[in-house]
């Protein structure tokens, strides 16, 4: 039939054209390609995060050790996903980093990844794999020096209120248990109530302004990721005074905090969770794929390397930290991420 | 084929820029990717695809009957929790808990299909509604992703059945005989009458409630063998792992050629839609074109395609 005829010689010619394609391209070893699989790409947390990974991209290689960074953003779909990184696959990355949409779903296409031979690290978020290394924040010790913080501030009495997150996320509920371990050892503070304010400003600043409703008396407010500045508002709004607010590092805050320190001498601390922890995960990528070996006590459960806040924010460097980000989009994070020494104490 | 083929016959079939899109791409594709044409990225490629095509052809199925099936991929959703709940390691139990998935997403398409052609209310509210349903009954049993899936299970989806032949590939086979089976029957034809006209084809003594159910069961088939390879190569359960399968499925199809109002197309046009949604995400990433333009690109062919399939009915009105 002619139809075929012409469907096969256009196959035909394919065939040729890949082959000989094939045949043009060759691999190298030691400058190594980056695949980089993201989920959304909707929260500055993770434009910063991808500038963040780009920007020290550079650093390796200028030093000759990489040459390529294959970033690809899915979307919330988990399908999608699993598609980029097979493409991911398809290029023959070397070191594949992967911020999941799903802490289960991606286990067979990882699998597959490692079995063509790529070294493969998740980064930002727990998953279910002990196979695969998996770099992330330890929220008990983010949440514990914050919540110390708070109750020193206090002078070890008086009554608070906890807004927390989003209520079933893992990272919130291993927040809320190093909280509560820290608020058990200080008897005289008494826990108002809790509410979760769901690492949002406009939530938080409504919660808030529900409980200011309910509680005439409110000496200390216990809050985490991106709600401080909407607590300090409901507070304005309300007109009481502003009581002892656990603070962060997103720049909105940074700028009122710089603010309000310079006028009425408000006290509080901010812990990073930068989106420039990636280069965490790139660093140790790197270092496996030169052979070098992670030292055992890094390891948690075999595959997990927790990363430790490196930056506080607190009165004594709020001046510093103002100046170098004052020009930055509200919405952007104070940003850090280890240092090649701090790298190079994870291995042997 | 009937006698010779006639050149106005094919640009004027609905499939017709669909499957010049489908070779573009492939070529493009090809051109871009210099292991195209190897073994294992053949393999890849279909293991990404043949969700999107089963999905599409289940969609296909109800948009040609005049309906369209917006809980779909709620349906493919909580077959997989369901999967995940239930599974365990002994080749029985998968054996079993696989036809009780495959039995229940049949048994939702049923319900679908039900409600629309007893009833009569639009497919669209009526699958918009049992979709929100799927999706809070698959939220109440799984809130996060987890449940258990045998390593084994998604290996064997992986796996080759014998040399340069991936398991994978039985999926599409099983499909393409079914549809190929179906497409030699009455029924076949019933569809389209029903798809075409519901009033003409009643009066022409074709029984329009059980075509439509008869349809939903069909798409009930596809939808349970595209949930299993969902759970094969997620490995999980997860309330939110299908919902994508909605529209695409729906994009695919109109892609392919097939009318909103029904009765026009072949089921190869789904097919052929989801191949090329599929292969966009390639060609896209193996352009170096940033995944955040997919949706839009994704955008501009449908477009495309309905343009293109316009262009024979504009010629036909000038020539007039």
């Amino acid at each position: 039939m002619e139809k075929n005829r012409i469907i096969l010689l256009f196959i035909t010619l394919i065939f040729v054209l890949s082959f000989a394609f094939g045949v043009l391209a060759k691999e190298s070893e030691p400058p190594y390609t980056v695949g980089l699989s993201n989920g959304p790409f909707t929260h500055s947390w993770r434009v910063q995060m991808i500038e963040s990974i780009q920007q020290e991209f550079e650093f390796y290689k200028e030093q000759g050790l990489v040459d390529k960074l294959i970033i690809q953003n899915a979307g919330p779909d988990v399908n999608t996903q699993i598609a980029q990184i097979r493409n991911l696959i398809a290029s023959e990355v070397d070191l594949l980093l992967i911020n999941p949409n799903s802490s289960t779903a991606l286990n067979p296409v990882m699998e597959e990844a490692q079995e063509a031979g790529i070294t493969v690290i998740v980064y930002d978020m727990p998953i279910d794999n002990e196979n695969v290394l998996d770099n992330f924040m330890n929220q008990d010790w983010w949440m514990t020096p914050i919540t110390e913080w708070f109750c020193e501030k206090l002078g070890g009495k008086g009554n608070i209120v906890y807004i927390s997150g989003i209520a079933d996320q893992p990272g919130n509920i291993e927040r809320d248990v190093a909280a509560e371990k820290v608020l058990a050892k200080y008897p005289d503070i008494k826990l108002l109530a809790k509410a979760n304010g769901n690492w949002d400003q406009a939530a938080a600043q409504q919660v808030m302004s529900d409980l200011l409703a309910s509680f005439p008396q409110i000496d200390g407010v216990l809050t985490q990721d991106g709600m401080s500045l909407g607590i300090i508002r409901a507070f304005e709004a309300a007109g009481r005074d502003i009581p002892v607010i656990t603070g962060e590092t997103q720049i909105a805050f940074i700028k009122k905090w710089k603010e309000m320190k310079d006028n009425v001498g408000f006290d509080t601390i901010g812990i990073v969770n930068p989106p420039g922890y990636v280069n965490n995960a790139l660093g140790i990528g790197l270092r496996l794929l030169q052979g070098k070996k992670l030292k055992p006590e890094v390891l948690v459960n075999g595959h997990i390397i927790y990363n430790r806040p490196n930056l506080i924010v607190d009165n004594n460097n709020i001046d510093q930290i103002y100046e170098q980000y004052k020009d930055w989009a509200d919405s952007y994070y104070v940003n850090s991420w280890y240092s090649q020494e701090e790298l190079d104490a994870l291995f042997e | 084929m009937k006698n010779r083929l006639n050149w106005k016959n094919i640009y004027q079939n609905p499939s017709f820029p669909s499957f010049l899109i489908l070779i573009a791409i492939i070529i493009l594709n090809a051109s871009l990717q210099h292991n195209f044409f190897t073994y294992r990225t053949f393999k890849s490629n279909l293991l990404t695809f043949t969700p999107l095509i089963l999905t599409s052809i289940a969609q296909g199925l109800v948009i040609l009957v005049g309906c369209v099936d917006l809980s779909l991929g709620a349906t493919v959703s909580l077959i997989t929790v369901l999967m995940a709940s239930l599974m365990g390691d002994s080749l029985l139990s998968i054996f079993i808990v696989v036809l009780l998935g495959s039995g229940l997403a049949i048994l939702m398409s049923f319900v679908n299909g039900f409600l629309i052609s007893y009833f009569g209310p639009p497919p669209l509210l009526t699958t918009y509604a049992t979709s929100v349903l799927w999706f809070g009954i698959a939220l109440f049993f799984m809130p996060t992703p987890g449940g258990y899936i045998p390593k084994s299970f998604s290996k064997m989806y992986r796996s080759d059945l014998f040399p340069n032949f991936p398991v994978v590939l039985l999926f599409l086979i099983g499909a393409f005989f079914i549809l190929f089976f179906i497409s030699r029957t009455r029924f076949y034809k019933h569809i389209y009458a029903v798809g075409g006209n519901e009033d003409a084809a009643y009066a022409n003594g074709v029984n329009v409630f059980l075509t439509k159910i008869k349809v939903f069961l069909l798409s009930g088939v596809f939808i349970a063998l595209a949930s299993i390879c969902v759970v094969a190569q997620t490995a999980t359960g997860d309330a939110r792992c299908g919902l994508s399968f909605s529209l695409n499925s729906v994009a695919a199809s109109i892609i392919g050629g097939l009318s909103f109002s029904g009765g026009k197309g072949s089921i190869i046009g789904p097919i052929m839609g989801g191949l090329i949604l599929g292969l966009l995400i390639n060609v896209l990433y193996f352009a170096n074109i940033t995944s955040f333009y997919q949706e839009f690109m994704k955008g501009i062919i449908i477009i495309f395609s309905l343009a293109i399939g316009a262009i024979p009915k504009y010629l036909k009105t000038r020539s007039l």
